[in-house]
């Protein structure tokens, strides 16, 4: 004897949660680093050891978000 | 039954009511943008409706819950199709004339409903569907959208505490425009599939195809191209509930809450939610006042949109119920014709009242009564103050 399907798919909506949780937080987070490196990074006076270090950290976090947004959308269209 | 006239209108009141569902949830993915003037209004719309046609072809998934999840395909004919999008378009425009931004998917969903339950009662919904597709991914995502962009902003303005306003506030705008141009994606691709969704039910019933058929290229093909004409003609009045009515909107804030409705919509999409849009969207807005220092956000006005969500249902029901007994009572094809005239005449009327108070491209920021007031009480986010000397 097979159970009836539930109604409502709690673990569709739990797995919206969390791969919302996860992606949402981490681009808005990734971007606000890469922010705050930019503002350091034009900041007057800063040493180019500093300058290097969070041109290095813009670029990695702008690829990461990248990264993301592209995997996501390749998931969505290939499955 | 075949017959090519009736599919062929209800083809194109599909097609209009796509094209409503376009103008009627611009606001989603560019009312931050235009708020914060990340982008110049028009700009916004222009790359919105681009980016919605692309969207329109990235996944099916929500099309096929529409076509065979909401009421037995059996029993629908294209008369029931007719009504229920004839239901939705009404119930659309007058919500657009209002400026609520309510869910173009309920109106559909709910317009559908009512057409079938007055041709066949109410076993002929599958009310399961309806629960567990439409209603609970409906409450849960803006509740989700809201805690997540809550949290997002507030993550946020911790890490960006430091930096000097200006640089700030040009780079959450650099932002606004990625996770924009994300949201309008996301929209094309949970939206535009659910006029699919209706057309190839109609394509079903008509015997032009198959049961759980899948959705033909031409249909994909038009309904991505009538939403985007729609999102570029922007709906201006829902712009600017959501842009100005909820919190005042900094960049910070709306690049939070875009890039929160982006994957939340995405994610849905991919399990096969047809959720509200709209709803995601304003429960993000939302969250990112709430993630504020001082918690701006104007709850009368939330909670006036909260019981316009909760009658969109119904009142498309019935909107829909109302148009089909009219087209059983004039007799088919009659009935469908005078009802889709009186359509058109209401949304004439509508447009024509809607003339005396125009809110377009170079009005929608400009001061708006009790609502701005109500955000001049406190003070402007740091970013803002700043960015306004430089």
């Amino acid at each position: 004897m097979t159970t009836p399907a539930p109604f409502i798919n709690w673990h569709a909506l739990g797995q919206v949660l969390l791969t919302s949780v996860v992606t949402g937080v981490g681009i808005v987070v990734l971007f606000s680093v890469c922010v705050y490196s930019l503002a350091v990074f034009r900041r007057t006076g800063s040493s180019v050891s500093v300058r290097t270090l969070n041109g290095l950290i813009m670029t990695v976090t702008l690829i990461a978000i990248a990264a993301m947004v592209v995997w996501g959308l390749y998931v969505i269209i290939h499955k | 039954m075949h017959n090519s006239f009736l599919l062929a209108l209800v083809v194109i009141v599909a097609l209009a009511f796509d094209f409503t569902n376009g103008f009627h949830d611009t606001a989603n993915a560019v009312a931050p943008t235009v708020a914060t003037g990340a982008l110049k209004p028009r700009t916004a719309v222009l790359l919105s409706s681009a980016l919605n046609l692309a969207g329109a072809f990235l996944s099916l998934k929500v099309a096929a819950t529409v076509a065979s999840g909401i009421v037995q395909q059996g029993q629908i004919v294209l008369p029931v199709v007719f009504g229920g999008l004839v239901g939705a378009i009404a119930w659309n425009v007058t919500t657009w004339y209002f400026g609520i931004p309510s869910s173009s998917s309920h109106a559909l969903i709910g317009g559908v409903v009512g057409a079938m339950m007055a041709h066949a009662g109410g076993s002929a919904v599958l009310w399961s569907g309806i629960t567990g597709k439409v209603l609970a991914p409906s409450i849960a995502a803006p509740i989700f959208a809201l805690l997540i962009a809550a949290f997002a902003t507030t993550l946020s303005r911790h890490l960006t505490a430091k930096t000097d306003g200006s640089t700030k506030a040009w780079g959450m705008r650099v932002g606004q425009i990625g996770s924009s141009s994300l949201l309008s994606i996301a929209h094309g691709t949970n939206d535009a599939q659910k006029t699919m969704g209706v057309i190839t039910l109609a394509l079903i019933a008509n015997g032009t195809l198959g049961a759980n058929s899948a959705t033909p290229k031409w249909v994909v093909v038009l309904c991505g191209v009538a939403i985007a004409m729609g999102t570029f003609i922007g709906g201006w009045r829902i712009i600017r509930t959501m842009g100005q009515g909820f919190t005042k909107l900094s960049p910070t804030q709306g690049f939070a809450s875009q890039v929160t409705s982006s994957v939340v919509i995405l994610t849905s999409s991919h399990f096969g939610m047809p959720l509200s849009t709209t709803y995601v969207a304003t429960g993000s807005i939302l969250g990112s006042g709430v993630g504020t220092r001082k918690r701006r956000v104007h709850w009368a006005l939330a909670g006036r949109v909260g019981v316009a969500w909760l009658i969109t249902l119904p009142s498309a029901a019935l909107f829909g119920a109302v148009c089909f007994y009219g087209e059983r009572l004039l007799g088919y094809p009659l009935g469908v014709v005078v009802m889709g005239l009186l359509l058109a005449l209401y949304c004439s009327f509508i447009f024509l009242r809607s003339r005396n108070d125009r809110i377009h491209a170079h009005n929608v920021n400009d001061h708006w009564g009790e609502h701005t007031e109500a955000f001049e009480k406190v003070p402007k986010p740091v970013e803002e103050v700043t960015a306004g000397k430089s």
